[in-house]
């Protein structure tokens, strides 16, 4: 484990007592919690523990019923404004990379720029070709995302992410559709990213990765946390017995 | 490499099969399947020999050169049809680039379509209509020179001169558009920047031909005037083409989040689909005017046009929520996520995807409309199967009903049969190619 | 600072701008309605048509060449109603004449024998690509060019076709008719009691621990013994009551030659003829089609499947094919049927007195376009409503009992 020295003490993110149904189901049961500027949260727990939905819910793919989000002092509320500007400061990820399969990896990440920050193409594109450097697949530039690997498609997807040079970044199961040797390319990444001071918020199984760049990892379970602690307070010293026994099945595979 | 080589060397065993075998396999395989042979074969001698005794003693085709102008233009002027070849020539240019920047699929369509060009600029009609010794006064140029000549002794010098005064002379539009075809094709081959231009060019080709036909000034043709294959393929294009913004907006519509959008797309989309077409081609042409403003009024083609437009707005946008249905909501939820704006999202995101997968669709609802535009025959408009009516009207040709719907068939089967050629190759295109 | 909920500029609040657009876009339907509703009184008075329903009561005063009982002094609506009938008529006749060729050249798409496949093939391939109404003109002028009655061509002693069109034998209850009926009515009632003891017995008499795991319900043996119970003892009393009747039950009537034509029998008028043949002809084509797409949908890797099982050709069809076919056929084959039913509005150009034929004639008289367009949309509605609703139930019925996915 290491000490992060990004980490800052201003609240980035703000969650009061958030609420969320899917019809009669209710899948978040107040989720209270701050996120600080360049903090790396891990969020775990069994499918349809609600850790998904609650990532969602601060950009807005989900609406919270219930409570209040603050996202770098904005409220997300029905106010079309908020959501536009939080969009803009909050980058995602998904599970299934969700790239524009009629364009071409460079044209997916230029596509935000151009189209919502109004960035010239020339720029955008040079900014792009920059951000797929970092990621180390410069030369897949203007490649469909069908002709290139999963990996290199998830690579993509986190320099489309980027481009719109957001403040905090959502990952959402990012590893769980590849194939293992892939796996670690992405997490890389995601490491590189880490260092550089990014606020992260990351839905994943990973736990080795939650073990060495997480300040924080919460367990969800059933729509509420469970527990949550340093990484070396939870997989060490975990005080509840669903986080004792998920931990050992995590990593019983 | 060596072990590679090898192994591509050894052949799949001989599987090709001489004729008898593939008797034997496909045709009496079973006792009652060379029964079925059997049957089979007997009707279809009588079928054959009943239809070629017909075609070829019986029947009387004269009537078919004696008014193939009516059925290609209806009665659109003969003065004016250097217009129509005006828009063919742009046509020719335009698929001769295509095809030599695309080659592929359009490159087959422009061999198809020159060849069909190339056989009806060797078929001599002349001869035909000569036998019949019936004034000839249709050709395609507005010449009204005749040589009569021709029937007397073909195969002499005279009538090789003839041959080439017909082409060169009086089939000289036609040649025209053949050449620039191909001599398009040879300049527009791998010329990759010309492609935006192509595209273009095609979008304006639309209104180009539109205004080509109206034409301007003394050279004006209403549209009451056009008929024949012309106005066929003229509303079927208009119909597919017009409804396409109407029925995109229909299908989003029907897709919207909201109730009072939503509901009023699902009971346009769902009336027009329930009602028969010519309820739709009777609104358009009776209840249409009286609808309108006072001192307004729309010719009978426009007319029809609107009320294809509005029927085929309806399929188009079935369709249309098809390929809406196909994109994945993750695509959505991506854009959202780098900060898009619904029109944003739709318009760059998904509309792209959804269009791309209903191009088979579409075709397919292109010659359904093809086929259906025969009903402003009711109307009545003097289209492709209209022009049938102004033939069988003249006393001249009674009792020839079964040669001249034969004929309009027969060209209804060559366009339809060619289109679903057409689509089915671009739905195995798309199949492989994904983006 | 965050700022709070409750004072969002309601331009930006989303909950009221969804409301708002909803709105915008009613007011504007509801203005362009209102356009076009100025527009038609102004046209209509342009024309001096006043628009009211009093029409339809009045005398209609001109002649329907078939259908129903009607007569030139009877009203408008009575009018529009044999429209309606004849509509119904060709369109039901269509549908199972389409739907029999339609299955046969599907099946026959599918033949092993190569010269069969290609019949079908070529049969589908030409009556689909020509245009329907052409067809129909071409059957309407073929049957016009037949030969007068005194040279009809007649196949077999029983068809006979001529100019004034087709006629056929015809079946008429006869005189023990309502005796036979007895038996039936006899025969049905025996049928339920039969199927219900049947059910009864297998239900409740078995050994209950036996079939603890999936126990049947009640109402799947009713279905079982309807099959083999509850129709053989129908068929046996229905088939026994034939022969007790002493008189016959029904007559065959041929048509016979006589001085204006031939009489008696079933006469198909020539134009009623030629939009069956037309109709049918045309949709058969895509019958066919969405026949043969169905079994081969369901052929490939299932056949295989029930061949390694071991079952033989005929059961591979009956048992495996057939029943997952069905479900894929239904949905699409019900679209034809609808279509078949819109298409027959093509009778106006070779006149046979349907539905549309009738509306537009009483258009021409009345100048009431717009209500009488309105009452033929509304039947044509009413009738793809129905048919679907029918065709869904249909579909919903056989997913569940054809199928045990």
């Amino acid at each position: 484990m290491t000490e992060n020295e990004n980490i800052t003490n201003d609240p980035i993110i703000i969650c009061e007592d958030i609420h969320k149904w899917f019809d009669d189901f209710h899948v978040l049961k107040g989720i209270t919690t701050t996120f600080k500027k360049g903090e790396k949260a891990v969020i775990c727990g069994p499918s349809g523990s609600g850790k998904s939905t609650f990532i969602r819910t601060i950009n807005r793919l989900e609406e919270h019923q219930r409570g209040t989000i603050i996202v770098d002092g904005i409220e997300l509320s029905n106010d079309l404004r908020n959501i536009n500007l939080i969009r803009q400061e909050v980058g995602m990820v998904f599970q299934q990379f969700n790239l524009f399969p009629h364009l071409t990896n460079i044209k997916n990440i230029t596509l935000g720029p151009i189209q919502v920050r109004k960035m010239s193409k020339r720029a955008a594109e040079e900014a792009a070709l920059a951000l797929l450097e970092r990621m180390g697949i410069a030369d897949q530039a203007y490649k469909y995302p069908s002709e290139v690997s999963g990996g290199q498609q998830q690579r993509v997807a986190i320099a489309r992410a980027l481009a719109m040079e957001p403040k905090i970044m959502l990952f959402d199961e990012p590893t769980s559709a590849l194939d293992p040797e892939m796996i670690s390319e992405v997490l890389d990444v995601m490491r590189e990213l880490a260092h550089s001071g990014m606020t992260m918020l990351v839905v994943t199984h990973e736990m080795g990765f939650a073990r060495e760049v997480a300040d924080r990892v919460m367990f969800f379970d059933e729509g509420v946390v469970v527990e949550e602690a340093a990484p070396a307070d939870f997989f060490d010293n975990p005080q509840h017995d669903r986080t004792k026994l998920f931990i050992s099945q995590t990593l019983q595979h | 490499m060596d072990n590679l080589a090898v192994t591509q060397e050894v052949k799949p065993p001989n599987t090709k099969k001489g004729p008898v075998k593939w008797l034997k396999d496909n045709l009496l395989n079973t006792w009652y399947n060379a029964v079925l042979t059997c049957f089979a074969l007997v009707f279809l001698f009588l079928v054959f020999q009943g239809v070629f005794t017909w075609v070829f003693t019986q029947a009387k085709w004269q009537v078919i050169p004696a008014y193939l102008q009516v059925f290609l233009t209806g009665p659109y002027p003969k003065e004016q049809i250097w217009q129509i070849w005006i828009v063919l020539c742009t046509l020719s240019v335009l698929l001769g680039l295509s095809a030599g920047i695309w080659h592929g699929l359009v490159f087959k369509l422009s061999i198809a379509i020159a060849s069909i060009g190339l056989i009806s600029l060797l078929i001599p009609l002349e001869i035909v209509n000569s036998i019949a010794s019936i004034d000839l006064t249709f050709l395609f140029v507005p010449l009204e020179f005749v040589n009569k000549k021709i029937e007397t002794e073909p195969g002499t010098l005279e009538f090789n001169l003839n041959i080439i005064h017909l082409i060169f002379f009086k089939r000289r539009w036609l040649l025209g558009s053949l050449v620039l075809l191909v001599v398009t094709f040879f300049l527009g081959r791998n010329k990759h920047v010309l492609k935006q231009w192509v595209i273009g060019g095609w979008i304006l080709s639309f209104p180009w031909t539109m205004i080509m036909l109206h034409g301007f000034g003394e050279n004006t043709v209403s549209t009451t005037n056009w008929g024949g294959l012309l106005l066929t393929l003229i509303l079927a294009t208009v119909g597919i083409v017009a409804c396409f913004p109407l029925g995109v907006l229909l299908a989003l519509g029907r897709r919207s989040q909201l109730p009072a959008i939503k509901w009023v797309s699902t009971i346009y989309i769902e009336t027009v689909r329930g009602v028969p077409l010519i309820t739709i081609l009777f609104i358009g042409n009776i209840i249409l005017p009286i609808f309108m403003p006072g001192d307004f009024q729309l010719d009978k083609v426009i007319r029809a046009m609107i009320g294809l437009t509005l029927f085929s707005a309806a399929y188009m946008a079935e369709n249309v929520r098809g390929g809406l249905q196909a994109v994945p909501q993750g695509q959505v939820e991506a854009a959202q996520a780098v900060g898009l704006t619904y029109p944003k999202t739709m318009l760059f995101i998904v509309l792209p995807q959804a269009l791309r997968s209903v191009i088979p669709a579409i075709v397919g609802q292109f010659i359904a409309l093809f086929k259906d535009t025969s009903l402003v025959y009711i109307i009545p408009l003097f289209d492709l199967l209209g022009a049938t009516k102004s033939v069988l009207g003249n006393p001249k040709w009674q009792g020839l009903q079964a040669e001249v719907y034969l004929f309009v068939a027969v060209i209804y089967f060559a366009f339809t049969y060619a289109m679903s050629s057409v689509s089915q190759k671009i739905e195995a295109d798309l199949g492989v190619g994904k983006h | 600072m965050a700022e709070n909920s409750t004072n969002i500029p309601f331009y930006r609040d989303i909950r009221f701008l969804k409301v708002f657009f909803q709105i915008l876009f009613v007011i504007g339907i509801i203005l362009l309605a209102g356009f076009l509703y100025s527009n038609m009184l102004n046209g209509l008075s342009r024309q001096g048509i006043k628009l009211d329903w009093a029409f339809l009561k009045s005398e209609a005063g001109f002649g329907i060449s078939e259908g129903i009982d009607y007569d030139p002094s009877d009203s408008y609506l009575k009018a529009f109603w044999v429209g309606v009938v004849n509509t119904i008529r060709v369109s039901i006749v269509g549908i199972c004449c389409a739907t029999i060729i339609g299955f046969f050249f599907g099946i026959a798409r599918l033949s092993s024998n190569w010269l069969i496949q290609k019949i079908a093939a070529i049969y589908v391939e030409c009556f689909r690509n020509i245009p329907l109404l052409l067809q129909i003109l071409f059957w309407a002028a073929l049957i016009r060019s037949l030969p007068k009655a005194e040279n009809s061509i007649v196949i077999s002693d029983s068809i006979i076709l001529n100019v004034q069109g087709i006629y056929l034998p015809s079946f008429e209850p006869g005189t023990g008719f309502t005796t036979w009926s007895w038996y039936l009515l006899g025969g049905v009632i025996l049928a339920i009691i039969v199927v219900l003891g049947f059910a009864a017995f297998r239900h409740f008499g078995r050994d209950h621990e036996l079939q603890q795991i999936d126990r049947p319900s009640f109402i799947s043996h009713i279905i079982f013994g309807a099959k083999w119970t509850a129709a053989p003892t129908f068929l046996i009393v229905a088939i026994a009551g034939w022969f007790l009747t002493s008189e016959p039950p029904f007559v065959t009537t041929s048509p016979v030659l006589q001085r204006f034509g031939y009489v008696g029998g079933m006469n198909l008028s020539p134009e009623f003829s030629a939009l069956l043949i037309g109709l049918a002809v045309y949709t058969s084509a895509f019958i066919a089609e969405v026949v043969r797409s169905g079994i081969q949908a369901v052929v490939k890797g299932q056949r295989e499947a029930a061949r390694a099982v071991g079952l033989k050709e005929s059961q591979v069809l009956r048992l495996v094919v057939i029943p997952q076919a069905i479900p894929i056929i239904v949905p699409p084959l019900t679209s034809q049927f609808l279509n078949l039913t819109k298409n027959s509005s093509l009778a106006v150009a070779i006149g046979y007195p349907e539905l549309f034929q009738v509306g537009e004639t009483m258009m021409n008289q009345t100048g009431q376009s717009i209500p009488i367009i309105g009452m033929i949309m509304v039947s044509y509605l009413i009738m793809s409503l129905t048919t679907s609703v029918f065709m869904n139930w249909y579909n919903h019925r056989i997913t569940r009992f054809g199928q045990s996915r």
